[in-house]
């Protein structure tokens, strides 16, 4: 009925910056969009991917969910969530929105496709994964922070998925899901931006810290250890129990006591505020706050850009940024084709992520033909090493679920977010990876 | 509702009556139709075996509880539906069944909350202590504490600090040793000596006889013999043993 | 020593919250007997209305406060007294703690439509930006002013309650309400009174937490769990004694983050459970207050003893229905149908502990997520000695709850249970693993935990359709099973229990033996609900078992009727139908969310819950008229409880004969 709304929507951001669960979704202020040229929604063009969807004429219904004329899609969130109605609702709009667009240019290879929005409310996903898979092709741009429950059973039941983000083990190393921003046990998820922004501030490598809600801290452990692989050392991790704290006063006195200079919290942004309300209380900001990228949300700038002068709060994000509608046409033409097909849609990391994987979904299903199955879809994403969707996103190897070594950093200011690092476009590197011991647990084909 | 006064003390007639009333519980009639007519200044005995309809006969009388039929007339005026409350201020004082008094509260809040009777505090403790001296001792204590005998010393005492002109009181004996009774009895003379006119209900007959200037016998809702208390020894028997 | 004032200073701010917190609740208990636990609802409530007033549309804030603290608040205490808690004075237990935990979900899903989560509301304390310096600390001026309200609370409260006659009254009230009025006093008048104080320093703690914590509605809601402890420790009465255990609580919690390690092993995670820990050695090492308003409650619950072959009949029904029903319902409605069915069973195994036993426990989920991880860990592929597994280990968990909880009572030990709960949601569950016997067992810290569907003799019950058949069998197997129960002479005994220990004690009858094998017997119940729920989702998370998913179980089968089989069945179809229609109906998803919170509130009309309201109507249906429950009266003397009907000469003659009496007299 209802639940420790905090504790289940956290573990998504927990495992990895790719999930990017969102609280809210009001999102950033979208600049003035330049229309014609590149911008042109009657293009089927995106960056550099030509023709994402239009005219054609593929015939036969070759797959489940696959006739003649349509494509079944289906995809999944959280909106119904009792305890937190609305959550990701994004997902939904970014869906009607990239569905608008391509079936206004004509579908793909003609074939026009029909959307399901399906409601897990967290706790009902295997449900819809029984009822997606009869009718439905694949799942696009989909996301549930209780995706554990569904992971085999739409493994089992052969359903292809091109997730926005994934939230449990067993679905973020789960067979047949091909990740735009992969987020496997395997490797150390926020290596890229925790060692960008350690190269900022002098001897922080050595003094990282972490606060992340008790339900997912091992989470937090498994960080730590990724980050001692390469070189680092956390000095305090702070556990924050799920139910709510009276106060945060203690945990960042702990904090400071250790010597933390980069201090990374993945969580939500009320708790995030009330802890940097008690670091301005206490005089215990670190020389750097970075948040799990949930927080590149505009709300998060209400509650807490007051703040933003006395302490450094970041975020990072794995696609261009709204603030950059002005001189980058691939979010200009984002923000065009939700204007148009989805203007309710809020403006959010995650909303961006979710359009990422429909573009992969569209491309990899316009490359199969006229022999769209299921298993074809698979084969054409095993193929793609380095996805950027058109430059839309950092280049991740989706096929083998590899990390992305790219990423950018966004610090808060009292009206919303600026770039702070590189100075352009994504900065990469490889070193900011490591391995670390899986947990096997992603969902298998049995036999 | 009738306008409520002062009830008039009369030298004649009854202070307080019950004519034809009828009450029960959930649809069961428990007092069929009982007529009771209590005069200034006596000290009248309900008595009658268990689930007779004595207490709620006195209930009734008190207007704690609406009879179906019948009226209750208070020095004259009809009183049916009258607020409890303010029965209390009009001279009337019911002690319920059971010890009634408030167990978590001290002997002296006890007697703190008879203020709402309109009478003050000093005047309350005063009466109570000088009556009751052991109450005195036990200030502070815990009226939960108190052993069955003080607790009707409290109850009565509280009742009668706010000088009532009807006392009620229902089975006041009940659960206590003999000495305790004699004294509680001793008591009620007194104040009845003093004017107040006094209804004990009690299932044990044969003491309560013995104080009583008139007295009812019950038995399955109706009066079965009223008058004199030697008159009314007849009818004892039969209507504890049930035959009637 | 430096860092320790620190800490001390920490552990002083937040103890003026509890303390705060717990006064109210301490109020509310000694003036009316009721545990409120919806009282953080109200405070969060309360905050979200000052913060609309204070910071949506600008009012000044000694204006907003006195709206909300001396106007809205105390108007919303009065009238939750008058409409719902009045009504109350007479009910068992278990109908008071739902009943407030019905206010607390109601609140809870109108804040929630009112005030959607998606949104920024950002909320300052009092005077900004303005601290002082103790001990390496900074205080600022609202955790000053909240210092300060504690210890004006503290003290007005405490004179208020022993000083002043109202305050008698107010104590009285809870007694013996009827008592009052023959002393000529307005019992009615008192009780709304002190709900209304009590619902305003409900609104006052929660104004004075929100900036710390900032506005979410659960968070706010559940904090007040850990003041429990602290009315405890002031034994629900004494406001000085509650203020010290404020103290304890909050100094604990800060010296628990300053100096526990927060990693390492099965007592790093210890700390976010301190403060329930504190209430459960409170509970068990303090002695206790005589349960408050027992005098005038006399239970009206409702227990029909059900001819057996009925039952059975019944039993067949369900499954054959399930057989009937599966195919035709899509795989949507089948989940939700599974899933009511294992919440079902849950809410089964509450029947007999809750309902006959009257032992308000609230841990049966927990009980269910030990079943389920039993399951999970012996038999990983369906095997039905799982099963078995899952009743045993919980059966165990539920002795060990109950053995020292022996000598608690009504709301001491509701709260036992609830600390055990809670205890196991923050510290024990979501541990990654533990190590008992040598062997390591998985826990939910992974994240989850996956359960299989079982396999009995062959036959596998892995598709939703063969899910809904094995639900309705296992139901219908505890379904007869307490049937039985009810019927025996060990289920006399548990309703004797419920009625009074005392004379059971009197009578010889092992209250020991009772207590325990009652716990273990419904403990092992919802364990096998539990493997079973895991089942229907085929993997579950700690959450799915936490103390407040306890709570709504209790509560639809309490409404559904708690005495009965039957309540427990309509709880589980209640509990679908909302859920299948704010599935058909997104939009409903708000008023589905309030609407259990209704439900509970109804109870106060009728304890005997919806089963009793329809065998009612059934049974007048038959007799050819309505049969209403009758109007309250006055208090009804002890010889006419449970009477309906009067005794009649034939009754007379029957008993004569049966005694062996001559009815010629």
């Amino acid at each position: 009925m209802f639940q420790v709304a905090l504790a289940m929507v956290l573990v998504a951001g927990a495992c990895g910056h790719s999930s990017k669960s969102s609280t809210s979704s009001s999102g950033t202020q979208a600049p003035t969009v330049t229309t014609g040229g590149a911008n042109d929604i009657a293009s089927g063009d995106f960056g550099t991917l030509k023709d994402v969807c239009g005219a054609g004429s593929a015939k036969g219904a070759t797959d489940v969910g696959v006739t003649d004329t349509e494509i079944h899609v289906a995809t999944i969130s959280d909106p119904g969530f009792t305890a937190n109605p609305g959550l990701n609702k994004e997902l939904f709009d970014v869906a009607d929105g990239f569905v608008g667009w391509c079936n206004s240019l004509g579908g793909i290879n003609g074939r026009k496709l029909v959307l399901d929005k399906l409601d897990a409310k967290v706790t009902e996903y295997k449900a819809r994964i029984d009822e997606a898979c009869p009718k439905t092709l694949a799942l696009a741009g989909d996301g549930s922070v209780g995706d554990f429950a569904g992971a085999q059973a739409r493994v089992d039941c052969g359903l292809v998925e091109f997730p926005a983000f994934t939230a449990s083990p067993p679905a973020a190393d789960a067979q047949i899901a091909w990740q735009t921003q992969p987020n496997p046990t395997d490797q150390l998820n926020p290596g890229p931006p925790l060692k960008l922004l350690s190269s900022k501030i002098p001897d922080s490598w050595t003094n990282q810290g972490g606060m992340i809600f008790d339900v997912a801290k091992t989470n937090q452990e498994r960080n730590c250890q990724g980050v001692a692989k390469l070189g680092g050392k956390c000095v305090y991790q702070g556990v924050l129990s799920a139910a709510g704290e009276a106060s945060y006063a203690p945990f960042v006195q702990a904090s400071k006591a250790a010597g933390v200079k980069e201090l990374f919290w993945i969580g939500d942004e009320h708790t995030a505020t009330a802890i940097l309300k008690a670091m301005s209380d206490q005089s215990a900001f670190p020389a750097g706050f970075l948040t799990s990228p949930n927080h590149y949300t505009e709300s998060f700038v209400k509650l807490a850009g007051s703040l933003a002068g006395q302490g450094k709060i970041y975020t990072y994000s794995q696609s261009v940024p709204f603030e950059e509608a002005g001189t980058n046409p691939l979010i200009a033409k984002y923000l065009s084709i939700m204007s148009k097909f989805s203007p309710n849609a809020p403006h959010t990391g995650l909303a961006v992520t979710g359009f990422d994987a429909w573009l992969l979904f569209a491309t990899n299903a316009k490359a199969c033909g006229s022999t769209l199955t299921r298993a074809c879809l698979s084969e054409k994403a095993a193929t793609v090493t380095q996805w950027d969707a058109g430059g839309l996103q950092t280049p991740a190897d989706v096929a083998h679920n590899r990390v992305s070594p790219c990423t950018m950093l966004l610090e808060m200011t009292s009206t919303g977010w600026k770039r702070f690092a590189p100075d352009s476009g994504f900065a990469c590197d490889a070193t900011s990876v490591a391995d670390i011991p899986g947990l096997g647990l992603g969902a298998k084909k049995k036999g | 509702m009738s306008t409520l006064a002062a009830p008039v003390e009369t030298a004649l007639g009854p202070i307080l009556e019950l004519r034809g009333i009828h009450a029960g519980y959930h649809g069961i009639e428990v007092v069929s139709g009982v007529d009771l007519s209590v005069l200034p200044g006596e000290i009248y005995a309900l008595v009658g075996p268990n689930g007779a309809g004595k207490s709620t006969t006195v209930a009734v009388a008190a207007c704690l509880h609406a009879p179906t039929a019948g009226d209750v007339l208070l020095g004259g005026r009809v009183v049916n539906g009258a607020r409890p409350q303010d029965l209390c201020h009009l001279g009337v004082c019911l002690v319920p069944e059971g010890r009634s008094v408030f167990p978590n509260l001290s002997v002296h809040e006890n007697l703190w909350l008879a203020t709402h009777a309109g009478v003050a505090l000093d005047e309350i403790e005063s009466r109570a202590y000088g009556r009751f001296p052991v109450l005195g001792t036990r200030r502070a204590q815990l009226a939960g504490t108190l052993s069955g005998g003080e607790q009707q010393m409290l109850a009565l005492a509280r009742a009668v600090a706010v000088n009532p002109a009807v006392l009620l009181v229902d089975e006041l004996s009940m659960g206590l040793a003999p000495v305790i009774i004699a004294e509680l009895y001793g008591f009620i003379r007194e104040i009845a000596s003093a004017g107040v006119t006094v209804v004990l209900v009690e299932q044990f007959a044969r003491t309560v006889l013995g104080l009583a200037d008139r007295a009812a016998v019950m038995s399955n809702g109706k009066i079965v013999g009223a008058g004199r208390p030697d008159e009314v020894e007849g009818v004892l028997e039969a209507a504890y043993l049930g035959a009637l | 020593m430096d860092t320790f004032l620190t800490y001390t200073v920490f552990g002083l701010s937040t103890a003026a919250i509890y303390a705060v917190a717990a006064s109210g609740l301490v109020l509310t208990y000694t003036t009316s007997g009721i545990f409120n636990f919806a009282h953080g609802a109200i405070g969060m409530f309360a905050a979200f209305v000052y913060w609309q007033l204070r910071f949506q549309w600008g009012w000044p804030t000694p204006v907003a406060l006195v709206v909300v603290l001396f106007v809205l608040a105390p108007l919303f205490g009065a009238i939750l007294e008058v409409g719902i808690m009045r009504g109350l004075e007479k009910a068992s237990e278990a109908v008071r703690v739902v009943v407030a935990v019905a206010v607390l979900s109601g609140l809870v899903g109108l804040a929630l439509w009112i005030w959607p989560p998606n949104t920024a509301r950002p909320f300052s304390g009092f005077y900004p930006g303005s601290k002082i310096h103790i001990a390496g600390a900074a205080v600022t001026a609202h955790q000053l002013i909240s210092m300060g309200c504690a210890i004006a609370v503290a003290i007005g409260l405490a004179l208020i309650l022993r000083r002043t006659r109202a305050g008698a009254d107010m104590r009285a009230v809870v007694d013996n309400r009827a008592l009052l009025v023959v002393f000529g006093g307005r019992p009615d008048r008192v009780a709304a009174l002190s709900w209304a104080i009590g619902a305003s320093l409900a609104a006052l703690a929660g104004i004075l937490i929100a900036p710390a914590l900032q506005l979410s509605v659960l968070p706010l809601t559940l904090l007040v769990v850990n003041a429990y402890a602290a009315a405890i420790i002031g034994r629900l009465s004494r406001l000085p004694a509650t203020f010290v255990g404020a103290l304890i609580i909050g100094l604990a919690e800060a010296y628990g983050v300053g100096y526990l390690s927060s990693r390492g092993g099965f007592f790093g995670g210890i700390r976010p459970a301190i403060p329930v820990l504190i209430l459960f050695v409170a509970l068990l090492a303090l002695p206790h207050a005589r349960l408050r308003g027992q005098l005038s409650r006399r239970s009206l619950d409702w227990f029909p003893s059900p001819s057996m072959s009925r039952a059975v009949a019944s039993a067949g029904a369900l499954v054959v229905a399930a057989l009937v029903l599966g195919p035709h319902l899509g795989p949507a409605n089948l989940f939700t149908a599974n899933r009511a069915l294992a919440l079902g069973i849950v809410a089964l195994s509450l029947v007999p502990l809750v309902g006959y036993a009257g032992q308000v426990a609230l841990c049966q989920m927990s009980f269910a997520g030990i079943g389920a991880l039993a399951m999970a860990n012996t038999a990983p592929g369906g095997s039905p000695l799982g099963l078995v597994a899952a009743f045993v280990v919980a059966a165990v968990a539920g002795a060990i709850v109950a053995l020292p909880a022996l000598r608690l009572r009504g709301i001491y030990l509701a709260l036992a249970t609830a600390a055990f709960a809670v205890a196991l949601d923050r510290w024990v569950f979501i541990q990654d693993a533990i190590r008992l016997f040598g062997r390591k067992i998985p826990l939910f810290g992974i994240y989850s935990v996956n359960v299989a569907r079982p396999r009995i003799g062959g036959v596998s019950f892995g598709s939703n359709r063969a899910q809904l058949v094995l639900l309705a069998m296992v139901f219908a197997l505890f379904a007869l099973l307490v049937v039985a129960i009810r019927r025996s002479a060990y289920g006399r005994m548990l309703l004797a229990m419920r009625e009074s220990p005392a004379a059971c004690a009197t009578l010889g009858l092992r209250l020991t033996v009772t207590k325990l094998s009652v716990f273990a017997l419904s403990a092992g119940m919802a364990g096998v609900g539990g493997a079973l729920l895991g089942g229907v989702h085929t993997a579950v998370a700690a959450d799915t078992f936490s103390f407040f998913q306890t709570l709504p179980v209790l509560l639809l089968a309490v409404v559904g009727g708690i005495g009965t089989v039957n309540g427990a069945f309509l709880g589980a179809v209640l509990l679908g139908l909302f859920q299948a229609v704010a599935r058909i109906f997104p939009s409903t998803n708000n008023v589905i969310n309030v609407l259990p919170g209704l439900a509970g509130v109804g109870l106060a009309r009728n304890p005997g819950g919806l089963a009793s309201d329809l065998h009612m109507a059934v049974a007048g249906l038959r007799a050819g008229r309505p049969r209403r429950r009758p109007a309250e009266s006055a208090e009804v003397p002890v010889e006419w409880i449970g009477i309906d009907r009067a005794i009649t000469p034939a009754d007379v003659a029957a008993l004569d004969a049966a005694l062996g009496m001559s009815s010629a007299r």
